[in-house]
């Protein structure tokens, strides 16, 4: 039975106040500070319900590892993309917000693609997301920030149903940056987000009239109207959190170029493994049934 | 050696009426029932040893086989493949006895040092008994890779390739793995399939004429190494490896698959 105790706090209290109630860490952390960046705490406070409502309530988000996300500092979050609609950096988003002992936001790097789409685009700033940009990233590493990537980039999203869970070739950037500004890896798997949106086709000569990265044909869209399409399915998702990859190689080793290839191989390789172990031991698709 | 049919380089050690109805199967598997199609066999040494790991399922390691009729058919190869697999599960005689014809021996770290120190080329699963009862919802999923098979080809300082089969998976069947037949009958899995267990020997070995592709991918680097602890660091670095190389071209080959059988 899914609680709706989450959405019913968007109209029966002021956000900010919800929020401050509901997440006084988080609250504390970033109330009344401005962001270079465009985050406001506003927006997220407008918005968390809605997101935690998908983390408990819908998708019933189990999270294995929270412990392995450094309390203080800089790190680089790593995971495999999916969804079609990126829901999964909102899934984690909420890991931090809500499931963390030290709350903090993640600032997950997007394509130019996602801020061009007119209101998600501001959306997207408001809610924590950036430019992808290597200046941007160090700034915020520089920072203290967390930061997240999906090397995969959009053809991740952008996956087919038969194709779900199985990784694209990371493009190996983050290994560069993350040499470079000394900052450790942590690869995250998540399984779930594949299964949300089917993505039976994806209609490539539409998708290049309409200058998208894909147009996805599932069994809602574009049949059904808004906002029936863009309901997803209730799947149950698993976050696995690995510990920290410490990568012991002085900044000017960034510039070797099969050192990085090799590191972030290596990554998407733990990130598939564990994919594969994830749906081995799931033992129901959707949130009603018991997963044993 | 045995005696060869004309235009083959057989490899298969036994008398010559054994080896041909083995050819003859072999030939019928490879070229009818799962039209392999083999890409990159020509990485395979002339000569000296070297260790060629791969992914496999059900009873018998098929890829195998087909790897064996790969290099009898093609006749710039004179070399032969011997494959070390657990022979636990297999206990009809018939079985055990075609197999170890077909250059089949039991896998054990000594076994494979004779055959490495002999200059052989040594096939190995290192997924192990697990991929006896893969279903078809983890097909094409490799189960975690054995790090310790890798220690005999490190220590050897030898070439290791990791090899991979599309359709090997979807050939073996499985609706359901049985944990309670299983434990009953003291197995490692009970598979069921539309063959097994309702068929009689031979017929519940059967499988479905799915297209296989097949792909020697390229030697993978590793660092050579002296002490122990340093060489089981690398072995796990290179299960990794070896695993995630072969996964990553099997979900590369899904995408272009153009049948599936």
């Amino acid at each position: 039975m899914v609680n709706w105790t989450h959405l019913k706090t968007l109209v029966s209290e002021n956000p900010l106040q919800s929020l401050q109630r509901r997440s006084p860490d988080f609250y504390e952390l970033y109330a009344g500070k401005t962001d270079d960046y465009g985050f406001k705490l506003e927006t997220w406070a407008k918005w968390e319900p809605v997101f935690r409502f998908f983390f408990e309530d819908y998708f019933k988000v189990e999270v294995r590892g929270i412990e392995n996300i450094p309390e203080k500092g800089k790190a680089i979050i790593i995971g495999n993309h999916s969804g079609l609609i990126p829901i999964d950096a909102g899934m984690m988003s909420m890991v931090m917000c809500h499931s963390h002992r030290n709350p903090r936001r993640v600032r997950y790097l997007i394509t130019d693609w996602f801020l061009t789409l007119p209101f998600l685009g501001d959306w997207m700033k408001e809610t924590g997301q950036v430019r992808a940009s290597l200046e941007t990233a160090e700034k915020l590493l520089a920072d203290g920030e967390i930061i997240g990537l999906y090397p995969e980039g959009v053809r991740g999203v952008g996956k087919s149903f038969r194709d779900r869970y199985r990784v694209l070739d990371f493009h190996p950037g983050f290994v560069k940056l993350a040499i470079a500004s000394q900052t450790p890896i942590i690869p995250v798997a998540t399984i779930g987000g594949d299964e949300i949106f089917p993505n039976l086709t994806n209609l490539t000569s539409i998708a290049r009239i309409m200058r998208l990265p894909f147009f996805p044909v599932t069994p809602a869209f574009p049949w059904l109207p808004f906002p029936l399409w863009i309901t997803p399915l209730p799947i149950r998702w698993f976050i696995n959190i690995r510990k920290p990859i410490y990568l012991n190689y002085p900044p000017e080793k960034a510039n070797d170029k099969k050192l990085v290839r090799d590191i972030a191989k290596d990554i998407q390789y733990e990130i598939q493994r564990d994919l594969n172990d994830l749906l081995e031991k799931r033992h129901t698709l959707f949130t009603g049934g018991s997963n044993g | 050696m045995a005696d060869t049919a004309p235009g083959i380089n057989s490899s298969i050690d036994t008398n010559k009426e054994s080896a041909t109805c083995a050819e003859l199967i072999l030939k019928f598997l490879y070229e009818t029932w799962w039209r392999v199609e083999f890409s990159c066999l020509d990485k395979i040494p002339d000569n000296g040893s070297a260790f060629i790991v791969g992914n496999t399922s059900g009873y018998i390691p098929w890829p195998a086989l087909m790897l064996s009729y790969a290099l009898m058919k093609d006749k710039n190869k004179k070399r032969k493949v011997y494959t070390l697999t657990n022979f636990d599960h297999i206990e009809n005689e018939k079985i055990l006895s075609f197999l170890h014809s077909l250059n089949f021996r039991p896998w054990s770290y000594d076994n494979a040092k004779e055959l490495i120190e002999n200059g052989e080329i040594v096939l190995a699963f290192p997924e192990d008994n697990s991929v006896i009862g893969k279903t078809m919802s983890s097909r094409n999923r490799l189960k975690r890779f054995d790090w310790t098979k890798f220690l005999p080809a490190i220590e050897s300082k030898i070439p290791v390739f990791p090899l991979v089969t599309l359709g090997v998976d979807e050939s073996n069947f499985v609706l359901h793995n049985s944990t309670f037949l299983s434990k009953l009958l003291e197995t490692s899995a009970f598979p069921i399939s539309p063959f097994f267990p309702w068929l009689p020997f031979p017929f519940n070995l059967s499988t479905l004429p799915v297209a296989w592709h097949m792909k020697l991918l390229p030697a993978l680097n590793y660092t050579v190494l002296n002490e122990r602890e340093s060489v089981q660091d690398e072995a796990k670095r290179l299960a990794l490896r070896a695993e995630g190389d072969i996964q990553a071209e099997i979900n590369r080959l899904l995408r272009t698959r153009p049948r599936l059988f």
